[in-house]
């Protein structure tokens, strides 16, 4: 049974992927590189598919969680974008990882 | 192994594609319509931006121009102030010339449209170009024939011409140019040079439709006091003198020419290739996020019509997937197998959108006369958005249909 805290952090974290999906095409993002659209699209893709493991409960949602954390804080760094929004971003994604490591034990191991 | 499985995936997909033809078609259209809007505005958009970036690099980023009005694109343009001002003087670039310590080169150039002929073929509002001899060492082109004017001739205001590509083919369809002669309002010159085919430009004539003379001969014919001939002296700065340095020197000796009391106001601008640069980086900023924000929610309705397909997809598909199971496949192979037929019809959607932003590239080529090119990086782009979106959309109907009980699978309708 899924807690209730991770099921707000699954449903925040999905509107919040879904929302930063366009950002993939921006044209700050397409000015970098050539390829940075396809990276960044990539960790946007497997931040969501996190969120899905996490709404399962599931083992790997949680370390795809923290992994797509620090993918996206290391290309935001890369790409100099460390705005108001990047360090809002930190705060609430710290913070949820304080719920989701408390209930990382309970979570599946299985896929 | 993996090779084998994406093989069978694929299989799977395209069968599943194919059996249902009018339900994929309409599902994958929400992508094919935002890969196409996104795709065709990012291609406009970038060929309008190379456009003009190349017009700008060929007038030179070290040139400052010293004209009557000054280049702006803030709302707040005091035009009363300026109305005033007296236009630039040939005889104040040769003061420029005479005092300039920073700059290369410094030339004057003014402007006029008239009627240009060669036997019974004649070409009307044609630039006629009245420009002194620096002029090509600020301003880059080059000749496919003949020559460039002499010193003597730009100070002596010989009749010689040198003619765009498309005066030439207008005037010479059959013939050499060079040694022949147009004339010009009745004043009859010598065509002693054919510039290189630049294609057309965003900012002003293209050389291609100019003709350019001496100065000392074009203002013959070239009302040099009127303001729609807009004379102005450009100046390019030495190597290892930046703009601004250029700049207050320029506005030293033009302040002095002019003599302007050290109270009174500039009455004249001195305009930076920056200026327009920074106005047309606003410009395609704006249409640039405009694209994006209509084609990303575009692209996202049509993610939501594809998770929306598979979902009915995996009910459809529920006993198969249970006797897929009960036969030994694994999770991951029922996931991959969904996830591949979600990104394969996202993929058919965006290379769709893509063949169609490509059609209009070349459809368009005969209406518009800017070169609008579908390039690699906007071609990457709509595959990895494709790619993307089928992944995302995919994922939640192909896990759950990974973590189906086989029995309970086997026993739905």
């Amino acid at each position: 049974m899924r807690p209730k805290v991770i099921s707000v952090i699954c449903i925040i974290g999905f509107i919040l992927v879904i929302l930063s999906f366009p950002q993939v095409f921006s044209p700050g993002i397409k000015k970098i590189g050539m390829f940075t659209p396809a990276i960044y699209g990539g960790i946007i893709a497997f931040q969501f598919i996190s969120f899905v493991g996490l709404w399962h409960f599931k083992q790997w949602g949680a370390m795809g969680f923290a992994m797509a954390f620090f993918c996206k804080i290391f290309f935001n760094i890369l790409i100099n974008e460390t705005g108001v929004l990047f360090y809002t971003y930190i705060c609430i994604s710290l913070f949820s990882f304080i719920f989701v490591l408390r209930y990382f034990r309970q979570m599946s191991p299985n896929f | 192994m993996i090779l084998l499985l994406f093989k069978e995936s694929v299989l799977f997909a395209w069968q599943a594609l194919i059996g249902n033809k009018l339900r994929s078609f309409l599902s994958l259209l929400g992508i094919t319509i935002g890969i196409f809007a996104i795709i065709l505005v990012f291609t406009i958009v970038d060929s309008l931006e190379n456009n003009i970036r190349s017009s700008v690099q060929s007038l030179g980023s070290n040139v400052i121009y010293v004209q009557k009005w000054p280049w702006s694109f803030g709302e707040d343009y005091p035009w009363w102030k300026y109305m005033n001002r007296p236009l630039p003087k040939y005889e104040e670039l040769e003061e420029l010339q005479k005092y300039s310590k920073t700059t290369e080169a410094i030339a004057f150039r003014m402007g006029q449209r008239k009627t240009v002929k060669h036997g019974s073929n004649s070409i009307e509002r044609v630039v006629i170009g009245g420009i002194s001899q620096d002029y090509n060492k600020i301003k880059s082109f080059d000749l496919t024939e003949g020559r460039y004017f002499t010193t003597a001739e730009t100070d002596a205001g010989y009749a010689v011409a040198i003619i765009g590509s498309l005066v030439s083919e207008g005037l010479f369809p059959h013939e050499d140019p060079i040694g022949k002669d147009i004339k010009i309002n009745g004043y009859k010159c010598s065509v002693i040079g054919v510039v290189k085919k630049e294609g057309e430009s965003m900012l002003g004539p293209s050389m291609d439709s100019q003709v350019m003379v001496p100065y000392n001969f074009g203002r013959r014919f070239l009302d040099v006091r009127s303001e729609n001939a807009d004379p102005f002296i450009m100046a390019k700065a030495k190597p290892g003198i930046t703009n601004v340095e250029m700049s207050d020197e320029l506005m030293g000796i033009m302040r002095s020419v002019r003599r302007l009391k050290p109270q009174a106001d500039q009455n004249f601008a001195l305009n930076e290739i920056s200026l327009l640069s920074k106005g047309f980086d606003m410009m395609f900023a704006v249409i640039g996020t405009a694209g994006w924000i209509i084609g990303g929610f575009s692209i996202l309705v049509g993610g939501f019509g594809i998770a929306n397909i598979m979902f009915v997809s995996v009910r459809e598909r529920t006993n198969i997937i249970g006797i897929q199971k009960s036969l030994g496949a694994k999770n991951y192979f029922i996931l991959i197998q969904f996830l591949t037929e979600s990104v394969l019809l996202s993929l058919v959607g965006g290379a769709i959108g893509l063949l169609l932003t490509y059609l209009i590239t070349v459809l368009g080529k005969d209406a518009i006369p800017i070169d609008i090119t579908l390039s690699s990086t906007n071609i990457f782009l709509g595959f990895t958005v494709s790619i993307l979106i089928g992944v995302i959309s995919g994922f939640i109907p192909a896990y759950g249909a990974s973590q189906l009980d086989p029995v309970e699978a086997i026993r739905s309708n």
